[in-house]
């Protein structure tokens, strides 16, 4: 794993004006719910990518959530919040792609897409926006 | 409100005393209950001891009563919180204070606030500011979940009465504050129109739609001749992985608040947060 790097608030949060109740308010997403440092690097052992996320004074028990495809997410049990993405790989790789790079792009990419297919799986609906934006903004840099 | 105040420091460190001499003599209690006085090992002690002993052997239940009794009264002297933590959190919130809001005029200063909310689930008999004393709780269910102010930076304008209805329910969340609550995100409202006691019906209700209250909130508010805040930005706070309450920042000035206040000041709501977990 690398070093952990700050995660840009101003990338991941940005204020979002939004009719609640027919009344135009200015949110934002809670600076809890918000990674504030990310890290990442390649399990040699299981041969996943895997990007890790620091919240704000939080840290608890986790669960590994897998939709298949290649993907895992690694969420806290008591709050939902995403602490690891775990790529496959082996997945992305028997597919065709038999470059690391390549597939940890379309790793992040089909983070992405899963992230979006399988809202109703993240409870915490503020911390799945800013892991949306998140790798949505990696996707975009990858590219 | 938490007031500032020397007799918070004697109950906290009294009940700690009381806990700790308290739990010790259970200890004590619990052996004597059970020992033989016919055992030689009591032959050579003093019979003013053996004497206390028959004593609390012979009044073990009365004994157990008075200690249950004052562990329970300094639990309750406990509960209230460590003072030495919540002055630190008042010191954060008057450093926040100092610089969150945007104004260069130093009158200003009396007119921007932080409010540190807290959710409970029964609000007591605190009557609700909209309240009359027939509709108490201004049709919410008493237990449905409330915000209530615990802390507020500054020395002035300690007072508050404001109190917001927080229930699961999201549509029947009041305020700001209930709105960041039941959304768990950050609610930024600025540039609110001007409301005083005098300010016309209509005015005061487009006030009440922005700021998700009632016509009766703004008027309560605004009757002893104060004037609504013109910029809110409500932060919901977490303790220990649970949302805990929200802390409120209001000014009077229409841009005196907005979203830098929350991105530049995350790690405040950190440290904020890791002392509740302490209190």
């Amino acid at each position: 794993m690398n070093n952990w790097i700050n995660v840009s608030q101003s990338d991941v949060n940005k204020p979002l004006e939004k009719k609640v109740r027919g009344i135009n308010v200015v949110m934002m997403i809670s600076p809890f719910d918000v990674p504030v440092a990310s890290r990442y690097g390649l399990n040699s052992k299981t041969n996943e990518f895997v990007v890790e996320f620091k919240y704000l004074a939080s840290s608890e028990y986790t669960k590994v959530v897998d939709h298949a495809d290649g993907v895992k997410f690694e969420l806290g049990c008591k709050t939902g919040k995403v602490f690891k993405v775990l790529i496959d790989n082996n997945h992305f790789q028997t597919n065709g792609y038999d470059s690391v790079d390549v597939s940890i792009e379309l790793g992040l990419k089909e983070a992405l897409r899963e992230i979006n297919e399988h809202e109703s799986d993240f409870t915490r609906a503020g911390n799945f926006s800013a892991i949306r934006n998140y790798l949505s903004h990696q996707t975009q840099v990858s590219v | 409100m938490r007031k500032k105040s020397g007799y918070r420091d004697k109950i906290y460190s009294f009940s700690k005393f009381i806990m700790t001499i308290t739990t010790v003599f259970l200890t004590i209690l619990t052996y004597i209950i059970d020992a033989d006085l016919d055992d030689d090992i009591f032959s050579s002690w003093p019979h003013f001891t053996i004497a206390v002993i028959q004593y609390l052997k012979d009044n073990s239940f009365d004994s157990l009563c008075i200690v249950v009794a004052l562990l329970f009264m300094s639990w309750v002297g406990l509960k209230f919180g460590d003072p030495w933590i919540w002055d630190k959190l008042q010191f954060i919130l008057d450093q926040y204070k100092g610089k969150a809001f945007k104004s260069s005029d130093p009158r200003s200063d009396q007119h921007n606030r932080i409010t540190l909310f807290k959710h409970r689930k029964f609000i007591g008999f605190r009557m609700c500011p909209t309240g009359t004393w027939k509709k108490p709780w201004n049709g919410h269910d008493i237990t449905g979940g409330w915000l209530v102010p615990v802390l507020r930076s500054g020395h002035i304008a300690q007072k508050t009465s404001a109190v917001f209805a927080a229930p699961d329910d999201a549509d029947r969340a009041e305020g700001i504050a209930g709105q960041a609550w039941s959304s768990q995100r950050v609610i930024i409202v600025d540039d609110l129109n001007p409301i005083g006691e005098s300010t016309s019906i209509a005015n005061k209700e487009r006030y009440a739609s922005k700021t998700n209250s009632s016509v009766a909130m703004v008027e309560q508010y605004t009757r002893p001749s104060r004037i609504a805040p013109r910029s809110i930005v409500a932060i919901p706070l977490e303790v220990d992985s649970q949302v805990w309450g929200v802390i409120v920042l209001d000014s009077r000035d229409p841009k005196g608040v907005n979203e830098d206040a929350v991105e530049n000041y995350r790690l405040t709501a950190a440290t904020i947060s890791q002392l509740l977990e302490r209190a």
